[in-house]
């Protein structure tokens, strides 16, 4: 059994803690989020045959009141950025910790969800959008995901789960 | 005008008219508006009436439906609740004071029963072989007995540790009591909120610092919750958090932070480069379940009482017997006693137990027949250990029957005995007698030649009396005699020697003195030693008259030197050093005399004055002219030496002749 520490890491309301809500086990009320500003939970996959247990924390979304309490990064193996696609500013904001995040934290994988595909209609952004292409092309991977449908979120745990051993294993 | 009258006619008409056809409902439309005014009046005295039975009947129409109720009820009960003690928060009290006050005395009891079972406690701490050994346990272990007994008594047990990665709070490893705890797979999670809630307590709570960060010495320690305790203990790379509940002793602390010290040491290396394979930690698992340290308070009942039924029963075992041979020897004694009281002319009077059991011994007092059984026989033929026991009896005349017929016998006995021995003397006399006659008769011419002997000693004695007194008239006149002729003889012999005195003394002893000069005094003592043959001879005051002169000489050349004009070889006395020389020949040829051998350093003096070449020549011709004047009058050159003295006290003094004399042989 290999244990990896995952953050969640995206603006208020872009739905990481609809994300890990079905898709990941926990015994911790969402009510964490808001008083200790971290909920943990747990997702188990194979990769290769191999057991990996991913410890997500999900870490309070930023906003002008209340930071990302940067203690809870200590030590992490991958984040998962996430941003909802029907608010262009949730790109914007996440870069701005991206590059926080990967000063403080160089050997840490990360990928980007962009979260509420199911609602594209009300997509500010577009599936080709340049600052996808920019951050792709920073070795960056994005997954278009629906915590509603379900869409994706398997496979971006699964990618995270591999990009962590990966980088481990190297 | 015409119009308000007809406008009033028809008025009139229609009321008329309304009440033929509604007088019954109008009527009735009154009665009920009094009632409903009424009803408005009575509700709330009928709600106040069946209230109680409305909220039964609510109750009986389902749980559901009278939690709604409640739910209803429950905020205006708090609103009042709030409001009245506001108000007036006596009226609440005085209110609620018959449910408090049992309560109270409720709780006081309880408060004082756990003191009392305290108490109880301590009396049984205080006094049980356990708590005896704890105390000797407290003293050698450097604790307070109360310190020692808390750390027994005190109930706690770790029931679950997490091994924490410090920074990522991933879980390393996880113990519990209960082995099968340890799979569960909530550990993880709980590992991680307690990793987060450790960073937001310490973000939230930590002093800042210097640098205007937190303090980092500053960490959550432990947190209580119900009966559980969470203790923390922090290394560099790893937390260790213990589950514990009850209370934990101080020590325990220490006991987790050792053991995270030695996780450390063995994990350290792998820490550095730990990627999340948590399966290479596995073998400190031993080392992590020992901090699953427990304190059950040891029971005074159960495994550790078998030693106290040994004991009980060793104990009865001894007890029992003891009884058995005490019963035994008591047996013993009675048949002992009842078969003394029974023999004839004895009489017991007292029986007196002393001492301890170990060393009881008994007095037996009584009266006893010089003819009855002898008590002390007795007892060792009955097998008493006489030892143990005292007979004092007094001696009596029984008149039992079975004592008096063997009195009677025994005195008849006697009287045939005596006759018996009187009539043998009275034989044995008769034959001494006639013995003795004939004895007398054998020794009368025996006796006639004794007497006749002791006339003669008597005569001889008388004759050898006056052979005596004439023998010692004798020997006295043949004495002095014999001093005159002895007296004669050692002046004829010894009278002329010059420097020889003689002293015949009363007692016999002749004693010499004087000096005699050798060679002639060696010869002369032998001579007078050999008188000792015919008397007492004393030589303590005879001197030998060379060894005397020797002695006078060397006495003066101590004090004598020979004197120089100042600066020359002039003499200031040339006479009076060629005598100091002639005293040096003398002493020379006496010495061998005596057995010594004399040679002579002939010392020259330091000269007065500062020309230290030209004196030394002057004292070295000093010193050698007297060794020639010595060699001139016959001494020896080799026994005689010139030297230089750098005595600065003796400066001006000349030379000085310096014998030395040395004993070869026995003169």
């Amino acid at each position: 059994m290999i244990k990896k520490k995952v953050c969640l890491i995206g603006a208020y309301a872009v739905g990481k803690t609809s994300l890990v809500r079905k898709y990941v086990d926990g015994i911790f009320s969402d009510e964490y989020l808001t008083t200790v500003g971290v909920k943990i939970d747990q997702r188990q996959e194979n990769i290769d045959g191999t057991d990996i247990l991913l410890m997500v924390w999900d870490i309070a979304g930023r906003d002008e009141v209340q930071p990302v309490q940067k203690s809870f990064l200590t030590r992490t193996d991958a984040f998962i950025y996430v941003i909802d696609g029907t608010r262009r500013e949730t790109l914007d904001a996440v870069r701005v910790e991206m590059a926080e995040i990967r000063n403080d934290y160089p050997d840490a994988v990360s990928i980007l969800l962009a979260n509420k595909y199911d609602l594209t209609e009300e997509w500010e952004l577009e599936e080709n959008e340049p600052a996808f292409e920019e951050l792709r092309g920073e070795g960056l991977e994005i997954l278009l995901t629906s915590a509603k449908t379900g869409e994706n979120v398997a496979e971006a745990f699964a990618t995270v789960a591999r990009l962590a051993v990966r980088e481990s294993n190297e | 005008m015409s119009a308000q009258r007809k406008s009033a006619a028809a008025t009139d008409s229609f009321a008329q008219i309304k009440e033929l056809m509604l007088a019954e409902e109008q009527h009735e439309l009154e009665e009920l508006r009094t009632r409903l005014e009424k009803f408005e009046e009575e509700t709330a005295e009928r709600i106040a009436e069946n209230l109680a039975e409305a909220l039964r009947r609510r109750r009986e129409l389902g749980e559901e439906s009278f939690d709604g109720l409640v739910d209803e009820l429950q905020e205006a009960t708090e609103a009042a609740i709030q409001q009245s003690v506001s108000r007036d928060k006596s009226r609440l009290t005085t209110a609620l004071f018959p449910i408090m006050g049992p309560a109270v005395r409720n709780y006081v009891g309880d408060l004082f029963r756990g003191m009392v079972e305290e108490l109880n406690e301590v009396v049984k701490n205080t006094t049980s072989v356990e708590r005896i050994r704890w105390r000797a346990q407290a003293k050698m272990a450097g604790k307070s007995y109360s310190e020692y007994v808390l750390l027994k008594t005190q109930r706690f047990e770790i029931e679950e540790v997490y091994l924490i990665e410090k920074d990522s709070g991933l879980l390393l490893m996880h113990v519990a009591t209960d082995p099968e705890n340890e799979a569960h797979a909530e550990a993880d999670l709980v590992s991680g909120m307690f990793t987060a809630i450790r960073s937001f307590v310490k973000d939230s709570f930590a002093s800042d610092s210097e640098d205007g960060g937190k303090n980092e010495d500053e960490e959550l320690e432990s947190f209580t919750f119900g009966e559980r305790e969470v203790l923390i203990e922090e290394g560099p790379s790893m937390v260790l958090a213990a589950v514990a509940v009850g209370v934990p002793a101080p020590s325990v602390r220490d006991q987790l932070c050792g053991i995270l010290e030695n996780l450390h040491a063995e994990m350290q290396e792998q820490l550095e480069d730990f990627s999340g394979d948590i399966s290479q930690f596995e073998p400190q698992r031993p080392e992590l379940r020992k901090a699953l340290i427990q304190n059950l308070p040891t029971e005074d009942a159960g495994g550790g009482m078998w030693r106290a039924w040994v004991v009980l029963g060793l104990l009865i075992a001894g007890i029992g017997t003891w009884i058995f041979f005490e019963a035994r020897e008591q047996n013993r004694w009675d048949n002992f006693e009842a078969a003394l009281r029974s023999k004839p002319g004895i009489a017991i009077t007292e029986v007196k137990d002393r001492g301890w059991f170990w060393q009881d011994k008994r007095d037996v007092v009584g009266l006893r027949d010089p003819l009855a059984v002898v008590p002390e026989t007795f007892a060792e033929e009955t097998g008493i250990d006489t030892e143990k026991t005292a007979f004092r009896f007094s001696l009596m005349h029984s008149l039992d029957p079975e004592i008096a017929t063997r009195r009677e016998a025994e005195a008849a006995e006697k009287e045939q005995r005596i006759l018996s021995g009187l009539t043998e003397l009275e034989t044995r006399l008769a034959e001494s007698k006639k013995e003795i006659e004939m004895q007398l008769a054998e020794f009368q011419p025996l006796n006639t030649a004794i007497q006749a002997a002791a006339t003669e000693v008597s005569n001889v004695k008388t004759e050898v009396a006056g052979l005596k007194e004439g023998m010692t008239a004798e020997k006295q006149e043949r004495t002095t005699e014999s001093k005159r002729l002895v007296e004669a003889l050692v002046r004829s012999q010894f009278g002329s020697i010059r420097g020889l005195e003689i002293d015949f003394q009363p007692d016999g002893t002749i004693a010499f003195s004087g000096s005699v000069a050798e060679p002639q005094f060696s010869s002369l003592k032998q001579r007078l030693e050999s008188l000792g043959t015919i008397g007492k001879v004393d030589l303590s005051t005879l001197k030998n008259g060379t060894e005397e002169r020797i002695d006078q000489l060397v006495t003066a050349f101590a004090g004598t030197t020979i004197s120089y004009v100042e600066g020359s070889t002039e003499h200031e006395n040339e006479e009076r050093s060629g005598f100091l020389c002639d005293y040096a020949r003398e002493l020379y040829g006496l010495t061998p005399l005596v057995g010594q051998t004399c040679r002579f350093e002939i010392q020259a003096h330091p000269l007065i004055g500062q020309n230290r070449e030209e004196n030394r020549k002057v004292e070295q011709q000093r010193a050698d002219e007297i060794r020639e004047w010595l060699i001139d009058r016959g001494v020896a050159p080799d026994d005689v030496e010139a030297t230089l003295s750098e005595d600065q006290q003796r400066e001006g003094q000349g030379v000085r002749i310096v014998p030395k004399i040395t004993r070869t042989e026995t003169p």
